[in-house]
């Protein structure tokens, strides 16, 4: 693309951009090396997606980008890195914590969330020497044992962009060394290489929508440039040199045909009837439950579609929580363009699939679902059994980007408006004042 | 019929902040036909340099005939899909808009309608990675013909004659548009024994076909094209599954496809 570039008019910018030669072999040279022993009969074309299904434990590869993270259940984070189509994973050492188990997070018995950090923006900015605009958090996630948040950010919006790790300590942020910890890397999507940066092929790119981690596996959920499909990646840990692949179908309700072309945005594995379960939430927005037992390699799954949303909407995170009130656990998925949808865990388990080759529904339809008030919520992760952290655009100017908290079971934060019950003996019609042992 | 780029307007010259350089530009959109299918899935943008993240959604736009905004046309995702160098980006138009019956279908219509024209308008606030420079206003007018629904089937296809012992280009020819985006690496040249021939690609300006050009000299002994069974054409149409199937159909299956072809013997 490059050499081709300079001093040509716009129609031989087009040709070169849909070219694809190369002297040393065909554009599908590496797929077809993969495939010719195996299979010379048949096609040798393949992705190079199909060519990278090995994972890699090198310790080389320095992180490109920073997107979405999870932690194990230890001390590894994991990160997402969409522009070498890698997951990373960082053992961190002991001393890269510090238990934020004394930090006030609000007053959960009057619904009381508070700011953590009011400009989260400008604070990282400050952190980085940089504009605020030029900084992006990609993600947040809080580890379970010390309750620190981490967020994955970027300096800078250019292709040169530099990724970071960024903890929060006590309302202060510190960039989190990563140099100190074992590191290793797990393949799972399109790499560039130079024969395609130097012909001016467009890339294929997985971009990493979300990873969790279960039973000592990553399991990796994305979106490609090139190809609008479902597929999920699984890998154990610590890597090995497998990564599993597999296509979902789903019935999706609303195009009243089996899917496999739509891409998982968000999803949580929890146990349901004793069976570890995926639960996916798609781009437009359905609800599907999958046995972690059915993803294997290669295989086509058939997902069981529970829920719809609601068209017109794509969702952002999903994450599940005890509700204090009533004893039930519950998924909470949030949304760009409708409020936060809370579907209990056992209504996950036990609903019947939406029904096949019925009439359109266009939903929110399905499993049982109940709004709760939470929107601009760019990010979203439970710290504890009594508060969720978000990043989020504040309430009452939305220019602002804080961290702040909310008490379950979310229901409103005073800090966002009004509240009686908050007022000297004034009425707990939920009872929730005496419930609480977090008085503060 | 060349590419779909019809009228670039330079319009609201931003002045450069520093020295003389100058505000970053678009090149080149895909699909490059001059009409597209009613129901295509991405366009491709492609810039003049590296570009900033976080503005594309307020930075395309879709228009009708009548210069008013279509509302919601592109599928509504947080990630954005650059290129790893950031000078081109794939925008996906709302599937949910685009799949039949689907409920944004019903009350929003289908983003696109056969017959019409509409031009794609790329501006601020999308800036240069470098400069920051806000992008030169472009627009892109086009027109849509009917919606391809049909699954790929490589039976339509046709494939030129190459002679033995030359580097002849061979070109395959498709019945319908092509996705840009797709055609890289699902294609490949391989010898009757299925050894990769080597050699290049490259689409088409009306992405209507594709040239191979060999390295060596086409041997004579029969030779096959083979596509991945993820290629895809303009409207994510795939073989043996339409992207947009209906009711009650599978949209699975895996298949590829393969067109032999012997080389013309020169004596």
């Amino acid at each position: 693309m490059i050499q081709l570039r300079n001093g040509l008019a716009c129609f031989a910018i087009l040709t070169a951009l849909g070219t694809s030669s190369c002297a040393a072999g065909p554009t599908a040279q590496t797929a077809a090396d993969t495939q010719a022993a195996a299979d010379t009969q048949a096609a040798t074309a393949q992705t190079a997606a199909d060519t990278q299904k090995t994972a890699d434990t090198q310790k080389t590869m320095a992180m490109a980008s920073a997107g979405a993270i999870a932690f194990n259940d230890q001390r590894t984070l994991f990160v997402g890195d969409s522009k070498n189509g890698v997951v990373h994973a960082f053992e961190l050492t002991n001393d890269a914590f510090d238990d934020q188990s004394g930090v006030s997070l609000g007053r959960a018995q009057t619904f009381e969330g508070t700011s953590l950090i009011e400009d989260i923006d400008l604070a990282l900015g400050k952190l980085f020497g940089m504009a605020p605009d030029q900084i992006v958090i990609n993600d947040m996630v809080v580890h379970d044992a010390t309750k620190q948040i981490f967020l994955s950010a970027h300096r800078g919006r250019g292709p040169d962009a530099e990724p970071a790790i960024v903890k929060v300590n006590d309302g202060k942020l510190e960039v989190v060394d990563l140099t100190r910890a074992k590191h290793s890397v797990a393949k799972i999507g399109d790499v560039p290489t130079s024969q395609t940066l130097e012909f001016g092929q467009l890339q294929n790119m997985f971009a990493i929508t979300d990873i969790d981690f279960f039973g000592g596996e990553v399991f990796v959920a994305g979106l490609s440039n090139g190809t609008f499909a479902s597929k999920l990646r699984r890998m154990v840990y610590p890597f090995d040199e497998k990564v599993s692949e597999t296509s979902i179908e789903i019935w999706h309700a609303v195009h009243a045909q089996f899917e496999t072309r739509a891409p998982i945005i968000a999803q949580d594995i929890q146990v349901l009837n004793g069976e570890p379960t995926l639960i996916a939430v798609y781009a437009c927005t359905p609800l599907v439950r999958i046995p972690l037992s059915a993803l294997e390699d290669g295989a086509k799954v058939r997902g069981e579609m529970i829920g719809e949303l609601g068209f017109g909407n794509t969702p952002i995170d999903i994450m599940t929580y005890l509700d204090p009130m009533d004893g039930n656990k519950y998924i909470l998925v949030t949304n760009t363009n409708r409020s936060a949808k809370r579907v209990a865990l056992a209504d996950v388990a036990s609903a019947d699939p939406m029904p096949v080759n019925a009439p359109n529904d266009f939903g929110p339809s399905g499993v049982n679902q109940y709004p709760i008030p939470i929107s601009d919520a760019m990010h979203m992760d439970m710290v504890d059994g009594q508060w969720a952290v978000l990043v989020r655009r504040n309430p009452h100017d939305l220019t602002r980007t804080e961290l702040h908290t909310l008490p379950l079971p979310f229901f409103f934060d005073r800090a966002d408006h009004i509240v009686e019950m908050n007022w000297p003996n004034a009425p707990d019609p939920f009872g929730y004042r005496q419930g609480s042992d977090n008085d503060d | 019929m060349h590419f779909l780029i019809v009228a670039i307007l330079f319009a609201g010259a931003v002045t450069p902040a520093i020295g003389s350089e100058s505000p970053p530009s678009v090149v080149a959109v895909y699909p490059s036909a001059e009409c597209v299918p009613a129901n295509l899935l991405r366009f491709y943008v492609s810039f003049s340099e590296p570009m900033e993240r976080g503005d594309i959604r307020e930075a395309i736009a879709l228009l009708g005939s009548d210069g008013q905004e279509i509302v919601s046309p592109f599928l509504n995702l947080q990630t954005e899909l650059w290129t790893p160098d950031q000078t081109t980006v794939t925008v996906l138009l709302d599937p949910g808009r685009i799949k039949r019956g689907v409920g944004s279908n019903l009350v929003g219509g289908a983003p696109l309608t056969p017959g019409h024209r509409y031009t794609l308008t790329v501006s601020a606030p999308l800036k240069a990675a470098s400069t920051r420079y806000p992008v030169g206003t472009a627009s892109f007018e086009f027109c849509v013909s009917e919606a391809e629904r049909r699954p790929l089937t490589h039976a339509s296809w046709s494939v030129s004659g190459v002679r033995a012992h030359s580097h002849d280009p061979l070109t395959v020819k498709f019945d319908r548009l092509m996705d840009y985006g797709g055609a890289s690496g699902r294609l490949a040249v391989v010898t009757a024994a299925g050894e990769p021939v080597a050699g290049g690609f490259k689409l088409g300006t009306d992405n209507r076909s594709i040239e191979f050009r060999p390295v060596d000299p086409w041997g004579e002994a029969g030779h096959r094209v083979v596509a991945h069974h993820s290629f895809e054409d303009a409207a994510g149409n795939r073989f043996g599954a339409a992207f947009d199937s209906t009711a009650g159909t599978s949209s699975s299956q895996h298949q590829k496809a393969v067109l032999s072809f012997e080389p013309k013997v020169v004596r």
